[in-house]
């Protein structure tokens, strides 16, 4: 899988360059989290505008990442196809991941989320 | 009716071919891209479930997929020669589960796998299960929009 990245701040925005993310290439994108998580990152934007199909297995490395980050960090989804979406909402992940249409929305909100209080 | 089979290895590596097969006879048909998506949807939880249980991640062995369709009435069936699914499996399949009512707020209840069967059928407009002489065979049937060349074709 390839992954292409840009970092405002704290927030790793990563781009899913791949259209499909099933169960051959899950573990792959489990450890590409993994890593940015145990290394530090704690807020990632997951664009996932490129991919036209994700199974359970896809969703399943998702919320194995989420629930590494732990409540005090954030990944999130953005730019999911309609396809994709449906996908969220059929298994109700879409009420677990927060998202976004867009990644320059997902590292706004974030952002503003990470502004220290006046 | 016409009928496709295809038969891959027993890896994961594999699955993008039946993606491709699945998509291009959806395409070929005209079905919606909300519905190929989950008749592509089924049959790959369907090959992985194969891969991953019935042959235990051991690769050398077969998978078997037959797509056919009469009108807009398509059919995929899924072929293993490994170990038969469990009965807990076959119930899940046949009468649902509820490994999507969880509560969001808690991440711990949240699954991680074990969604394949419960996507199927509630993505499929049937879905069996059966096994005779050592052959598993996991059938996915859909009914794809009126509007689709599939009604047109004999």
């Amino acid at each position: 899988m390839r992954f292409e990245e840009n970092r405002t701040g704290s927030i790793l925005a990563a781009k899913v360059m791949d259209t499909r993310v099933a169960a051959d290439v899950a573990p792959k994108l489990k450890a590409y989290l993994a890593e940015q998580i145990t290394g530090g990152t704690r807020c990632i934007v997951l664009d996932v505008s490129d991919v036209g199909f994700i199974d359970s297995s896809g969703l399943g490395a998702l919320v194995a990442s989420l629930k590494l980050i732990g409540n005090d960090g954030d990944l999130v989804i953005a730019g999911a196809k309609a396809t994709v979406a449906s996908m969220f909402k059929l298994t109700r992940m879409d009420k677990v991941f927060r998202m976004y249409e867009t990644t320059e929305a997902a590292v706004a909100a974030l952002s503003k989320e990470r502004e220290p209080a006046v | 009716m016409s009928r496709f089979q295809l038969t891959i290895d027993s890896t994961l590596s594999d699955l993008f071919v039946v993606s491709t097969l699945i998509r291009g006879v959806c395409d070929y048909l005209g079905a919606d891209p909300a519905q190929a998506y989950w008749v592509e949807l089924g049959a790959v939880e369907g090959v992985t479930n194969a891969i991953k249980h019935a042959y235990r991640g051991v690769p050398g062995q077969q998978v078997k997929i037959e797509i056919s369709f009469v009108g807009n009435q398509l059919e995929v069936c899924v072929l293993d020669t490994g170990l038969k699914m469990g009965d807990e499996q076959i119930e899940r399949l046949e009468k649902g589960s509820r490994v999507f009512h969880f509560d969001p707020k808690c991440l711990g209840s949240v699954p991680e796998s074990g969604m394949g069967l419960q996507i199927i059928r509630e993505t499929m407009d049937a879905a069996d299960y059966s096994s005779r002489d050592g052959v598993n065979c996991l059938r996915l049937r859909k009914t794809l929009a009126e509007g689709t060349t599939a009604a047109n074709r004999a």
